[in-house]
């Protein structure tokens, strides 16, 4: 899948989540559409419910943490 | 190189429904609107906005005009000349005023409440007046530019009336049966475009049992028993 390798230590380590095998990491990519994704899927139930403006941003951020979490940890 | 350049096409669309959302926010985006119903997917203030350009979103307006096929019940009485919520049935000189407001999501096409004969088509101009004199201010804290009142012979409920009323904003009104026609209960009578309000003109003997806040529809929901005369 080309998910790059991971590593905890030198600024090299760090390149397979933005770049690997001349394409963009998988997860570098995962993360942007994710972010894309919840990003509109907060506008949709925005709109649809009638919670608050600020619980809604803040539910959509602990679901985008918690989503950029799984994605790193996938690597 | 293929990798690359599907995750570039991606993000490329993907920031191309951004950069649209971006530029319609706060009102949904054209494809946002796919996942949202009609009242959130064209907002009040956004259909007011239209209203002051004069520039409608297609897909509203095709929304607006829908003209869906009705079905009157099979129990007799009167039927609801119009879809909306009821917000008033006051009582005027024998007459009960069934006022029913329409919303810009409503539909706009009103029904015959029986079967009848139209005997008179009445527009009428500025101000609360009607033709015969009454005031009828109490129906709608507001100006009505343009009514028209339909005037229907009814051999059970003897005479009825259905009144079109617009808004400020709307101006027109559509009545497509004419003097001496005979309309079938149910049958689409005319359209107020974009308009806003329909009273029906009931005698005050026949009962109603629509409540003040119920919503109707037009050519399907019972507002009155059945005439027993």
């Amino acid at each position: 899948m080309g998910w790059g390798n991971a590593g905890y230590g030198g600024r090299n380590d760090m390149m397979p989540f933005f770049w690997s095998q001349g394409h963009l990491g998988w997860p570098f990519f995962g993360v942007l559409v994710y972010s894309v994704l919840c990003l509109l899927a907060g506008d949709i139930v925005w709109r649809l419910t009638p919670a608050p403006f600020r619980k809604i941003l803040g539910v959509m951020a602990l679901v985008w943490a918690a989503g950029v979490v799984a994605l790193i940890a996938l690597r | 190189m293929t990798t690359l350049l599907v995750q570039v096409l991606v993000l490329v669309s993907l920031a191309v429904l951004v950069g649209i959302w971006a530029l319609r926010f706060p009102y949904p985006a054209f494809w946002l609107r796919l996942f949202l119903p009609a009242r959130k997917r064209w907002p009040e203030r956004e259909i007011r906005d239209w209203l002051g350009n004069g520039r409608f979103h297609r897909g509203f307006l095709k929304f607006f005009n829908r003209d869906p096929e009705r079905f009157p019940p099979s129990e007799p009485g009167l039927v609801a000349p119009a879809d909306g919520l009821v917000t008033s049935a006051e009582v005027r000189d024998g007459i009960r005023y069934l006022v029913i407001a329409l919303s810009f999501w409503d539909m706009h096409v009103q029904r015959s409440p029986a079967e009848g004969t139209v005997v008179a088509i009445e527009p009428s101009g500025d101000g609360f007046m009607d033709g015969e004199g009454r005031n009828l201010a109490f129906l709608r804290e507001k100006q009505c530019p343009v009514q028209t009142r339909v005037v229907i012979d009814t051999a059970p409920y003897g005479r009825l009336a259905v009144r079109l009323i617009t808004s400020v904003a709307a101006r027109r009104i559509e009545v497509w049966p004419g003097e001496g026609d005979t309309l079938a209960r149910g049958q689409r009578l005319g359209r107020i475009l974009l308009g806003s309000t329909v009273v029906l003109e009931i005698p005050e003997r026949f009962p109603i049992f629509v409540q003040i806040g119920q919503r109707v529809w037009a050519g399907e929901t019972l507002v009155t028993v059945g005439a027993t005369t």
